[in-house]
């Protein structure tokens, strides 16, 4: 459902910031909205950007204490597994 | 369905992945650090937040870095082509006719002129386009533009009041340029239906081979030499 709001949440932002170029409208609780939908969704990047590259360090990690460990198995025994639940 | 080993290939080497961490993550902070200053009205709340002098000296830290980093990335980038295989990076990393036609194409598609099915290569034309932007615009333009602004002392011999606005309005400009760019890349690779809530690829380096086939066909058909219908 949250994945919806995703596009429009983009275009919103986006046309404020042209809206606010172009002075078309300065002012308003709309172009506040947009503009703050704009820095939160920075910050959601952020927060995204720490999370993924945590998940990759602990892959480094893992490869230097097993030499055999394989990132790629890794990633398809997460997704076999997620299978097996999904047909559960 | 069972998942085999062999449906994942190898997508961006780990020092992309390093890469693209500390040119994201860096940027993302001068956007936070930087766009509330030139919408005060509305945006001010963050600045009251950090605090200004505090937000200023995160600013020019977040820019340090990814100078660095894209000075870094131009060294590695020019030995690899002048050590390693000419040809391959060649058609990888810089733009070629092949985009030029993706991109025509694309355009052409959203417009409803011509339906073409998507025939991308390792990196389509958009993903070695916001590679470039952040070099050319973030790290060179906003870096120069952002310097002269660091220390007007130093070019107050060359330059005049008027010189020193233009260059302020450059960087504002341009900040807004290269935050209207990562946007949608963050729709792209997050909040787009197929794959939110995040892409993965960009930190395990690996692409599921379906994705593969159906994203870069022309790449997947260069290292399977299977052919996509």
């Amino acid at each position: 459902m949250i994945e919806r709001f995703g596009y429009p949440l983009i275009l919103f932002s986006m046309l404020t910031i042209v809206l606010y170029e172009t002075n078309i409208l300065t002012t308003g609780i709309i172009i506040t909205l947009g503009l703050n939908i704009a820095m939160l969704l920075v910050l959601f990047q952020i927060i995204a950007l720490l999370y993924g590259f945590t998940k990759s360090l602990i892959t480094l990690y893992k490869i230097e204490c097993y030499p055999l460990y394989s990132p790629i198995r890794d990633v398809a025994i997460t997704e076999q597994q997620k299978l097996i639940k999904e047909e559960n | 369905m069972v998942i085999t080993l062999n449906e994942h290939i190898e997508r961006f080497s780990t020092n992309q992945i390093i890469v693209h961490f500390i040119f994201a993550l860096s940027i993302m902070i001068l956007y936070m650090t930087g766009i509330p200053r030139l919408y005060p009205e509305h945006l001010g709340w963050i600045l009251d937040l950090i605090g200004l002098s505090r937000s200023l000296f995160i600013h020019r830290l977040a820019a340090i870095v990814l100078i660095s980093a894209s000075i870094y990335y131009l060294i590695y980038s020019i030995l690899y082509w002048n050590l390693k295989n000419k040809k391959y990076f060649n058609q990888i990393i810089f733009p070629n006719s092949k985009d030029i036609f993706d991109f025509v194409n694309d355009n052409l598609s959203i417009l409803g002129l011509k339906h073409v099915r998507i025939n991308y290569a390792k990196y389509s034309w958009l993903e070695k386009g916001l590679i470039w932007s952040v070099i050319i615009v973030d790290a060179i333009i906003l870096g120069i533009t952002g310097i002269v602004l660091w220390v007007p002392w130093l070019f107050a011999p060359y330059f005049t009041m008027s010189h020193f606005s233009t260059i302020n309005l450059i960087h504002g400009s341009f900040a807004i340029l290269s935050l209207c760019v990562i946007i949608p890349h963050f729709y792209k690779v997050h909040l787009t239906p197929f794959k939110f809530p995040m892409d993965y690829s960009m930190f395990t380096g690996v692409i599921r081979k379906e994705v593969a086939e159906e994203d870069y066909p022309y790449w997947y058909e260069e290292i399977s030499g299977e052919k996509h219908d």
